[in-house]
């Protein structure tokens, strides 16, 4: 349940970002690759950061059951939701320009690489 | 040789010397022990990736290099972002390549306050003159640039107007192509991270290095250490290997250090206290395009507040660093950090603080690190937000964002006491890079863990050589630091 939930909220950080949403038919799989970008990230967190984690994200999907969508859920001013939508967010943007190139530096590696 | 997950034949394995950790202070270590013709063995939790499997792409990059992808909290009120190297040559392959000699006032400290002898500024300068030689360290002007460093130049014309006092950095690097890509493995090997320099010398010397590999556990007994249990994965498995020795290294870092001498029950008094660097960031949208990612990391510093060990640099720019700077300020603030992308450059401050962290080691294989936040740093924080949107407006900034939770740009220094004025310490963005002192050196095992010659107290054959014995932070990037202090452990060593 915990995987799911961090997708949704995943999914829903990414299509806030304006110039995700003006690229993102360009490339193939690039919500796929950025969702299991941050699961993974979450993953490898040792224990007593991801297993709170996980708890919380669960209770999270069960308030969202009630609240129906994650746009209702940031209006509700839980607790911590900042702390993981920070990290989440984080990641995202750390992942997000891997495929989405924006830098106007054009570094050509096979030239410079020794 | 190097031998990498898939490569383990043996179960168990044996040296004269095993170190642990491939950072500043193993590989150093290593590299001394393999030419003084010891068989040694250098063990290494991280994967070895080499220069030609380096990219521009942050995150994959960072997933590969990083402790937890560089996501791992200091526990506390704020969570600090703590980024650690975890490969083959530990943080010296994704720190800035800036590289300083210890204070004279840090040195003079350790000696009259922690009563070390034979560690003050005219007994570490041969170790400081040889670590320069090593890894071809200068200091070079940027101010003849034209393309590339100008937010470092926009830092230098910001100063210059407030008429602070700044100085180039010495840089371990050989030929920069300025890709900006220090804290992501140098794609072009310029940068002279141990990876290429300290690591290769210890492999030509006969060093063997066993990469993907973790240590459990130190087995011991009657104040000798014998051997090491670490788990290494073969094919989908996890399997332990034993690796014997006659003497034991230990440089896993301020934070593992401690951690495996606790889970090994060899020290009661490491990782009571860890010292570490905050680092608070201020981003501006500049008048005019600087290009930042166009550079290096900082090969400019203000050292007007070297009073207060404070100093002001230039940060890594890459879309994703800045972005994620800016997670706190909302999505309309990073479409328009994209769009004038160009323009935008970051400042840090690296500060000495009060605040403290402990290591909790009794649950669990990982460390949890948590630490108090000492009301004296929040003046020190607000000072230095405060003087770098200073430098900033002086070079031009339109609008600059703070590192406070939801707060709104400034495009003013009265917009800014409005703003910092009644900040908590839970609204502030704190990251660390340097974590020391956590096994500190000194003349008394009541308040130490290594005596002067770094060999752990209470042990006949075991020496720490990484940043966790140093008695203090410095203010400063510690990395020469630790290789002149080991250089120092090993001299004593040798001569012993």
């Amino acid at each position: 349940m915990w995987l799911s939930t961090i997708n949704i909220i995943t999914s829903y950080n990414l299509n806030e970002i304006k110039i995700y949403k003006e690229k993102k038919s360009n490339y193939l799989d690039i919500e796929s690759d950025i969702c299991a970008f941050v699961v993974e990230g979450i993953n490898n967190l040792p224990a007593f950061y991801s297993l709170p984690l996980k708890l919380y994200v669960i209770l999270l999907r069960l308030l969202m059951l009630r609240a129906r969508n994650v746009s209702k859920l940031y209006k509700l001013k839980i607790p911590f939701l900042h702390i993981l939508t920070k990290l989440i967010k984080s990641l995202i943007l750390l992942r997000l320009f891997d495929v989405l190139p924006i830098s106007n530096t054009k570094i050509n590696l096979n030239l410079i690489q020794k | 040789m190097i031998l990498k997950t898939g490569d383990y034949s043996d179960s168990k394995y044996h040296c004269n010397y095993l170190v642990i950790g491939t950072g500043a202070g193993g590989s150093v270590a290593g590299a001394l022990l393999a030419e003084k013709g010891f068989d040694v063995i250098m063990i290494e939790e991280g994967s070895y990736y080499p220069t030609s499997s380096f990219t521009n792409k942050v995150g994959d990059m960072t997933a590969k290099l990083y402790r937890n992808r560089g996501i791992s909290p200091l526990i506390g009120k704020p969570l600090i972002a703590l980024a650690e190297g975890q490969c083959v040559g530990g943080g010296t392959v994704i720190n800035g390549e800036g590289l300083f000699r210890t204070p004279k006032k840090i040195l003079n400290e350790w000696t009259n306050e922690h009563g070390l002898k034979g560690y003050s500024y005219s007994d570490l300068e041969q170790h400081f003159n040889i670590i320069e030689k090593d890894l071809n360290v200068s200091a070079k002007s940027i101010l003849k640039e034209k393309t590339s460093n100008l937010d470092s130049q926009k830092l230098i014309q910001g100063a210059n107007k407030l008429k602070w006092r700044t100085e180039f950095v010495p840089r371990a690097e050989k030929d920069c192509n300025y890709t900006n890509s220090c804290s992501i493995g140098c794609p072009t090997g310029a940068k002279q991270s141990t990876l290429v320099t300290y690591i290769p010398r210890a492999i030509e010397a006969g060093a063997k290095i066993f990469s993907d590999c973790r240590v459990l556990k130190i087995n011991h007994s009657n104040g000798n250490a014998y051997s090491v249990t670490a788990e290494i994965i073969q094919g989908n498995k996890k399997q332990n290997i034993e690796v014997d020795f006659d003497y034991l290294v230990i440089a896993g870092g301020a934070i593992q250090t401690p951690h495996l001498l606790s889970k090994s029950k060899m020290s009661k008094n490491a990782g009571k206290k860890l010292e570490f660097h905050m680092n608070v960031k201020v981003i501006a949208r500049l008048d005019s395009a600087v290009n930042a990612e166009n550079g290096t990391m900082f090969p400019v510093q203000i050292h007007e507040f070297e009073n207060e060990d404070c100093y002001i640099n230039t940060s890594a720019m890459k879309p994703s660093y800045l972005t994620m700077s800016l997670a706190n300020h909302g999505n309309e603030i990073i479409d328009k950090a994209i769009k004038y992308y160009n323009k935008m450059a970051i400042l840090n401050t690296t500060m000495r603080v009060e605040s403290k962290a402990h290591i909790f080691s009794k649950i669990g294989k990982n460390p949890l690190v948590w630490y108090k936040f000492e009301p004296r740093d929040l003046l020190r924080i607000k000072a230095n937000i405060k003087r770098m949107c200073q430098v900033f407006f002086e070079a031009g900034a339109l609008e600059i964002y703070l590192p406070l939770k939801n707060s709104l740009p400034i495009s003013s220094l009265d917009d800014l006491d409005f703003a910092i004025d009644k900040i908590k310490p839970n609204q502030i963005d704190i990251s660390t890079v340097h974590m020391m002192a956590s096994c500190p050196m000194g003349a008394d095992p009541k308040n130490s863990v290594v005596d002067l010659n770094g060999k752990l107290w209470g042990m006949d054959n075991v020496l720490l050589t990484d940043a966790s014995i140093l008695p203090t932070s410095i203010g400063q990037s510690p990395q020469e630091t630790i290789m002149a202090i080991v250089h120092e452990v090993m001299k004593r060593h040798f001569d012993s």
